[in-house]
């Protein structure tokens, strides 16, 4: 599977490494700034996480369905896709538009998404544990999605890495490609030095820097910079 | 060339004079009894821990080594490094990159790592590089990543993990540094 994976990165024809195909996600607008240049000057301690929660730029509740067919969650408003899509979130395609799980369980949770299965009401708690269902890693997932979205970043689908993201930096999305990827490491799970090694030559490869997310047993998260050193004396 | 004895798992350089050329030439060596020692105001004999000893052997040809009052050469100290210290020539392999590039490297085991390294000396940077040596095959846990990030942070320098191929002689330098995001 790794090596699958590994494979398609190499491709020249992987639509995700290539810049033209990244910039078909960008938004219609450009209004991509989430917090004001201010709050992002004072956020110098990882214990401000908590003072920077803000809410959604999002004024109203979006209704939502679960497509038994497409199994995701689909918008039917085209004006509420737009909306969202223009904040960074869900997927395009033809004439869906449909959200990821975290996307789902972040607008749930943050009360700015009605979620109905069979015209009944589905509660956060339900989706969870019907997330978890399909994948294992749906709550760290979550919870990533949930930190970096909270402090302004735009977060979206990675590479198809266990746990990962691609993140824009604040102001880039709709302008910028991602600069960041960020890798989810629960605590209590390990990673090989091999895997560390693969996942920085293939972010340095694609000019991204790479940023392991590690996810304390309770749910916090904390962030490492991860990157090639060399041994450079300053003259 | 200077003569050093090899006595258990360490070199030592009897003579005060050579201790001091090769202590000033680099930080080569720890005076022994002197915690802090400064350039060559010391006298004493120096301590070479074996991966310092074996790179000035065998790449820089510095020093020669007895044992037991014989000479001994390449392959037998090897064999006697390698019995002495656990994966003694990956973490060779690292000292002496690190070395080749212009650090001065000294134990990092006060700072829970295999090598400090400096660029100028100890007591002259404000803190060293601080490398931990790895095999591919070593498993990281979220607490390794976020001590490495944490010892870098309280140190102000970079955690860095080393990455040594005996088979290609290369090493891979994997920085941590934490992310404010």
């Amino acid at each position: 599977m790794k090596q699958q994976l590994l494979h398609i990165f190499n491709s020249p024809s992987n639509p995700f490494i290539n810049e033209v195909a990244e910039k078909s996600f960008k938004a219609p607008n450009t209004a991509s700034r989430l917090l004001p240049t201010k709050e992002i000057a004072s956020s110098t301690e990882l214990e401000s996480s908590q003072s920077l929660d803000r809410q959604e730029e999002i004024e109203q509740v979006i209704s939502a369905l679960f497509s038994k067919k497409a199994r995701h969650v689909i918008l039917e408003k085209k004006e509420d896709a737009i909306l969202l899509e223009s904040k960074g979130f869900g997927i395009k395609e033809d004439a869906s538009f449909s959200l990821r799980d975290y996307e789902v369980l972040y607008l749930m949770f943050t009360k700015k998404l009605k979620l109905t299965i069979d015209g009944k009401q589905v509660s956060f708690e339900k989706y969870v544990n019907f997330a978890s269902k399909r994948d294992k890693d749906a709550w760290a997932r979550f919870l990533i999605f949930r930190d970096l979205r909270t402090r302004g970043y735009v977060v979206r689908e990675g590479f198809g890495f266990p746990i990962d993201f691609r993140v824009y930096d604040r102001g880039d999305f709709g302008a910028k490609a991602a600069k960041y990827i960020v890798f989810g490491l629960n605590e209590g799970k390990t990673m090989s030095i091999a895997d560390l090694k693969e996942i920085i030559d293939q972010m340095a490869r694609m000019g991204k820097e790479a940023v392991v997310g590690v996810v304390e047993r309770r749910g916090e998260v904390i962030y490492y910079k991860v990157g090639k050193w060399r041994p450079v004396r300053p003259q | 060339m200077i003569a050093a004895e090899l006595v258990e798992n360490k070199l030592i350089v009897w003579d005060v004079e050579d201790s001091r050329t090769l202590f000033s030439s680099g930080f080569f060596g720890k005076p022994v009894g002197v915690s802090k020692p400064k350039q060559n105001e010391f006298d004493a004999p120096i301590v070479l821990d074996l991966l310092e000893g074996y790179y000035l052997f065998s790449k820089k040809r510095e020093i020669q080594v007895t044992k037991d009052g014989k000479r001994i050469g390449q392959v037998s100290f090897l064999a006697i490094c390698k019995r002495e210290y656990v994966q003694f020539e990956e973490k060779l392999l690292v000292y002496s990159r690190l070395r080749d590039a212009g650090f001065v490297v000294t134990p990092g085991i006060k700072f829970g790592a295999d090598f400090a390294a400096y660029e100028r000396g100890p007591g002259i940077d404000h803190a060293p590089y601080l490398v931990r040596v790895a095999t591919p095959s070593t498993k990281i846990t979220a607490i390794d990543i976020v001590l490495a990030g944490r010892l870098a942070t309280t140190v102000r320098k970079q955690f860095i993990i080393a990455i040594p191929d005996l088979n290609s002689n290369e090493v891979t330098f994997i920085g941590f540094d934490w992310w404010r995001a």
